[in-house]
C-alpha cells in the first residue's frame, strides 16, 4: 500500500472492498465495496430485501462473509470486534432491546458492558431521555413501549458512549415529527465531534435529507453511488426519469412494475366510480 | 370525528359471529404462542416467514397431544370400574361404594388438572385483548365482539372439551353396556366438564392478567408473578401426581379396612353431598352397583349434591363469562391498575458493574419478568422435589421407598436432566437483546462465565432440597453426603452442555459466541446434543451403580470425586480454549 493510499484510508472510517455474502444459493451481497469519510453520513439506499441489512451485519462482525474485507475505524470487524465495539453504535431496524427490562435498568447494563463511568453518562442519559420525550418511560417494561419508544431507546443506547461510527438501519421508522427532527440535530452534533454514520433506508425522501452521499444497493449489488448532485446528473440523461425518486425506481428495476401497478389500480378504481 | 350510522353497525347472527371467530382464534393462538416462546419469539416470526402453515400446523398438534392426554386417561374409570366390578361380592356394598366414587371423583379431578396444565399457557392470547382489537375497527357491536371473543375460546378447546365429557360415558358404557347408565353417566360429566371449564376461564383470566402486569414494575407485582406461576406450576404438578395415587389407596381400602360398616355408611352420606366431584361419582357408582341395593337417604344426598353442583355450575359459568369479557374489552380499566409509573430527570441514575455480574443481573432481572425464562429455572428445584416428596412419603408413595441406591439413580437423572434443561433456557435469554449485544463490546467469557453461575446457584439447591424430606431418617446422612458428592458433577454437566451448544451453534471464524449463528440442521444438532447428554448421564449412573453395588461408600465417594476432577479439568480446558481471556483493556 503506498503512503497516498495509508492517508486515504486513514481519512475513510469504513472500507468496504468487494464483499461477498451468500446464504445457500441466494447472493445476499454481491461484490460491493464503498467507503465511509470521517464526518460523513453515507447513505445505503434500497428496496426492502436488496441486502442492506445483511451489509450491516457483516459489518459488525455479527456474519461472516465469504470473500472480501471490511476495515472499520482501521480495525478488522472479525478479529477485533470487542475493541471495535467500544468505539461503534448501532441502531437496528428491529428494536431487539430485551422486553423484560427497563430502560433504566438496560442503561445500567450497557454502562457495565462498555465500562462507562456511571457519574459522567448519568447527566447525558438525561439529557438524551429529556430531548426525546423518554424520560417518563424510564422505569417502565420496554415490552409496554411503542415501537416508536423503542427506537428511541434504541438510539440513546447506541449514542450513550460517544461512538466514532454510528450503524443505523432505518432509525427513523415509528418516530413522530418531533423526535425526527431531535435525532436529525443529535446526528449532525455527531458530524461536528468528527463523527461518521452509515445510514441505512429504503426511503429516498429521508436519504435525501440526511446523507452526504449515497450508495443505491439492489439485489445484493450497489448499482449506483455518489452525491444527490451525482445522482441528479444521471437522471437528467435517462429517459423519462424526473426526479431523484425516479432515479431510484428505475436502477432498483422497479420502474415498470410500479406504473403497472398504478395503472391497474386507477383503472379499478375508476371503473369502481363509474359504477 | 367519523361516527358509523346505526344501519352501519351491524348486529350479526351467532352463526356469521363463529365464522368471523376463526380469524380472531388465529390471531389469539398466535399471540398465545408468541407469549409462551418469551425470549424466542423472533425464532418463532422467522419459522412463520419459511413456513406460512406453522401455526396452524402447531394448533393442530397442541389439540392433538392435548386429546391424547385427555383421552388416555379413560383408563382410569375403565380401571376404577373394573376393580368395582371384581369386587362385587368380596366386600360390603358400602365400601365398594365409597372406593368406586372416590375413584370416579379423582378422574375428574385429574381432569381438571390436565386441563389446567395444559390449557393455561397455551390460552393466555385468548384472554387479552390484543387479539380481538381489530374487529372494534370493524362495525360489529361490543356485544357481538364479546361474543366472538366466547366462540374463539371454544374452538380453542373444542376437541377437549368433546373428550373430556365423552370419557366416562364411553368407560361406564364399555363396564356396564347399559344405556340409562351411560346417559346419567354423561350428564354427570357434561356438569364436570362445564365447572372444569369454568375454573380455566376465570384462573385463565386471573393469570394472564398477573403475567401480563407489566406497567406496574416493581418488585411486589414481581414477586407477586413469580408467586403465581411457582404456585402454579407446583399446584398442578402436586394435583397430578397426587391424584394418580388415589387408584391404588383406593385398591388397598378395598384389601383391608378398619371403618365398621355403620362409619362408612355415615361417610358415604355426607361425602355424597361434597358437589365438586363426589356426587357425580357417588350418583355414577350407585347405578352402576345397583340402585336399589341402597338407601334412600344415600341416593337422595347424592342427587342433592349434584343439584348443588348444577347451581355451582351455572354461576361460576355466568362469572367465567363476565371475567371472560371483562378481560377482552380494550377498556378494562382494571389492567393497569393504577400502577403506572412516570420517571423524572431525578430518577436517572447510571451505576455500573462488571461485565460477568452485568449479565447475571441482566438475566435475573428478565427471567423474573418472563414465564419461558422462569419455567427453565424453576422446574429443575421444582421437579425433583415433588418426585422425592412423593416417594418420601409412605402415604402417597404407597410403600415408603427405602431403597438408597433407587434414590441416587433418581437424583443423579434429574440432575442432569435438570442441568440440560436450564443452560439452554439462560443461554436463549439474550435473543430478546440482539439488537443491543450486537453492537456491545462484550467479552464472551464473561457472558458464558454469568450463565455458569446459574448452574451454581440452582443445582446445588435443586439437589439439596430433597434431602428435606429424608430427615430423620437412618440414612439421612448417607443420603445428604452423596447428594453433595454428586453436586460439583451436575456443574461440570451444566458447563459441558453450554461448551457444546457453542460449539454446535456459534463457531464462528475467530471466535466462540453464545448467539445461535449457525443455525442450519438444527434440529439434527439438538437431536445429537440430547443424545450426548444422555450418554454421559448413562456413564454416570452405571459408575456410580457399579461403585455402589461392588465397594464401600467410601471408596464410591472416591472414584465420583477423582471422576469428577478429572473431568471438571477437562471442562476447564475446554473453557478456556472457546473462550479465552482477553487482555483487551477498556
Amino acid at each position: 500500500m503506498s503512503n497516498a493510499e495509508k492517508m486515504e484510508n486513514m481519512e475513510n472510517m469504513v472500507v468496504v472492498d468487494h464483499l461477498v455474502k451468500h446464504f445457500d444459493e441466494v447472493k445476499a451481497v454481491d461484490d460491493i465495496s464503498f467507503n465511509i469519510k470521517k464526518g460523513e453520513i453515507f447513505g445505503l439506499l434500497g428496496p426492502n430485501g436488496a441486502g442492506k441489512t445483511t451489509a450491516v451485519k457483516l459489518m459488525l462482525g455479527l456474519l461472516e462473509a465469504n470473500q472480501g474485507n471490511i476495515t472499520i475505524l482501521g480495525l478488522d470487524p472479525e478479529k477485533n470486534e470487542v475493541e471495535l465495539k467500544t468505539r461503534i453504535g448501532y441502531v437496528s431496524e428491529e428494536p431487539l432491546i430485551y422486553k423484560s427490562l427497563t430502560p433504566k435498568e438496560l442503561f445500567n447494563f450497557i454502562a457495565s458492558i462498555r465500562r462507562l463511568d456511571g457519574e459522567k453518562v448519568t447527566g447525558k442519559l438525561a439529557q438524551y431521555l429529556e430531548s426525546l420525550d423518554a424520560i417518563e418511560y424510564y422505569e417502565r417494561l420496554i415490552s409496554t413501549l411503542s415501537r416508536g419508544n423503542k427506537q428511541k431507546i434504541q438510539i440513546i443506547a447506541a449514542i450513550l458512549h460517544d461512538p466514532d461510527l454510528l450503524i443505523m438501519d432505518e432509525p427513523l421508522a415509528g418516530l413522530d415529527a418531533k423526535s425526527v427532527k431531535v435525532v436529525k440535530e443529535i446526528l449532525e452534533l455527531h458530524i461536528e465531534r468528527g463523527g461518521s454514520v452509515l445510514f441505512s433506508t429504503h426511503i429516498m425522501e429521508i436519504a435525501e435529507d440526511i446523507c452526504d452521499r449515497i450508495g443505491i444497493i439492489n439485489k445484493g449489488k450497489i448499482v449506483a453511488m455518489g452525491t444527490f448532485e451525482e445522482l441528479r446528473l444521471v437522471a437528467k440523461d435517462m429517459d423519462g426519469v424526473m426526479d431523484l425518486e425516479d432515479v431510484f425506481l428505475k436502477l432498483t428495476d422497479q420502474d415498470e412494475s410500479v406504473k403497472d401497478i398504478i395503472s391497474k389500480l386507477r383503472s379499478t378504481m375508476n371503473s369502481h366510480r363509474g359504477s | 370525528m367519523i361516527q358509523l350510522s346505526n344501519t352501519q353497525e351491524r348486529s350479526l347472527e351467532n352463526k356469521e359471529l363463529y365464522k368471523i371467530s376463526k380469524y380472531s382464534y388465529n390471531e389469539a393462538f398466535l399471540e398465545s404462542t408468541l407469549q409462551m416462546a418469551g425470549s424466542n419469539q423472533s425464532q418463532i416470526m422467522e419459522k412463520m416467514n419459511k413456513n406460512s402453515k406453522y401455526i396452524k400446523n402447531q394448533r393442530i398438534a397442541m389439540k392433538v397431544i392435548m386429546s391424547i392426554y385427555l383421552g388416555i386417561m379413560i383408563l382410569v374409570p375403565i380401571q376404577s370400574l373394573r376393580l368395582v366390578s371384581l369386587s362385587i361380592g368380596e366386600v360390603s356394598l358400602d365400601l365398594l361404594l365409597l372406593a368406586s366414587s372416590g375413584m370416579i371423583a379423582a378422574f375428574f379431578l385429574m381432569q381438571m388438572f390436565y386441563l389446567l396444565m395444559f390449557g393455561l399457557f397455551t390460552s393466555t392470547g385468548f384472554f387479552t385483548p390484543e387479539s380481538y382489537k381489530w374487529l372494534t375497527t370493524l362495525p360489529i357491536e361490543n356485544r357481538s365482539v364479546s361474543k366472538i371473543g366466547l366462540f374463539t375460546l371454544f374452538r380453542s378447546l373444542n376437541a377437549q372439551t368433546i373428550i373430556m365429557m365423552l370419557l366416562f360415558p364411553i368407560a361406564t358404557f364399555i363396564m356396564s353396556l347399559n344405556i340409562f347408565i351411560t346417559l346419567i353417566a354423561l350428564v354427570v360429566s357434561i356438569i364436570n366438564t362445564g365447572l372444569a371449564l369454568s375454573i380455566l376461564i376465570i384462573f385463565g383470566a386471573k393469570f394472564t392478567k398477573v403475567i401480563n402486569s407489566n406497567v406496574g414494575n416493581n418488585r411486589g407485582s414481581t414477586l407477586i408473578r413469580i408467586g403465581v406461576i411457582i404456585g402454579y406450576l407446583i399446584g398442578t404438578l402436586l394435583a397430578t401426581m397426587g391424584v394418580q395415587v388415589v387408584t391404588p389407596l383406593m385398591e388397598s381400602m378395598l384389601a383391608s379396612t378398619d371403618l365398621s360398616s355403620a362409619a362408612i355408611i355415615t361417610l358415604n352420606q355426607w361425602l355424597s353431598l361434597v358437589p365438586f366431584t363426589l356426587s357425580g361419582g357417588y350418583l355414577a357408582s350407585m347405578l352402576f352397583l345397583g340402585f336399589t341395593n341402597f338407601s334412600t337417604i344415600q341416593i337422595g344426598s347424592a342427587i342433592l349434591g349434584m343439584i348443588i353442583q348444577l347451581l355451582v355450575v351455572y354461576w361460576l359459568g355466568k362469572k367465567a363469562i363476565a371475567t371472560f369479557t371483562q378481560a377482552i374489552s380494550p377498556d378494562d380499566s382494571s389492567k393497569n391498575d393504577g400502577k403506572t409509573i412516570t420517571s423524572t430527570v431525578e430518577d436517572v441514575q447510571i451505576s455500573t458493574l462488571g461485565q460477568m455480574s452485568a449479565f447475571f443481573k441482566k438475566d435475573a432481572q428478565n427471567i423474573t419478568r418472563d414465564v419461558q425464562s422462569l419455567m427453565f429455572v424453576l422446574l429443575p428445584i421444582i421437579l425433583p422435589t415433588l418426585v422425592f416428596f412423593i416417594t418420601s412419603v409412605p402415604f402417597l408413595a404407597g410403600e415408603e421407598a427405602k431403597d438408597t441406591f433407587g434414590i441416587y439413580i433418581l437424583t443423579i437423572s434429574y440432575l442432569f436432566m435438570g442441568a440440560f434443561m436450564l443452560m439452554l433456557g439462560i443461554i436463549d435469554i439474550d435473543k430478546t437483546g440482539a439488537s443491543v449485544s450486537a453492537s456491545l463490546p462484550i467479552v464472551i467469557r464473561e457472558q458464558a462465565k454469568a450463565k455458569i453461575l446459574w448452574a451454581v446457584i440452582i443445582l446445588p439447591i435443586a439437589n439439596l432440597l430433597p434431602t428435606l424430606f429424608y430427615i430423620g431418617k437412618p440414612y439421612f446422612l448417607e443420603i445428604l453426603v452423596t447428594f453433595l458428592i454428586i453436586i460439583p458433577m451436575g456443574i461440570i454437566f451444566a458447563v459441558f452442555v453450554l461448551e457444546l451448544k457453542v460449539l454446535f451453534f456459534g463457531k464462528m471464524k475467530y471466535k466462540y459466541v453464545l448467539d445461535e449463528v449457525k443455525i442450519e440442521h438444527k434440529v439434527l444438532k439438538i437431536i445429537l446434543m440430547v443424545i450426548i447428554g444422555l450418554v454421559i448421564t448413562i456413564g454416570f449412573l452405571i459408575l456410580t451403580g457399579v461403585m455402589m453395588s461392588d465397594y464401600s461408600m467410601g471408596m464410591t465417594y472416591l472414584v465420583l470425586g477423582c471422576t469428577e476432577l478429572v473431568l471438571g479439568i477437562g471442562v476447564y480446558y475446554l473453557f478456556n480454549k472457546m473462550f479465552p481471556k482477553t487482555d483487551y483493556k477498556f
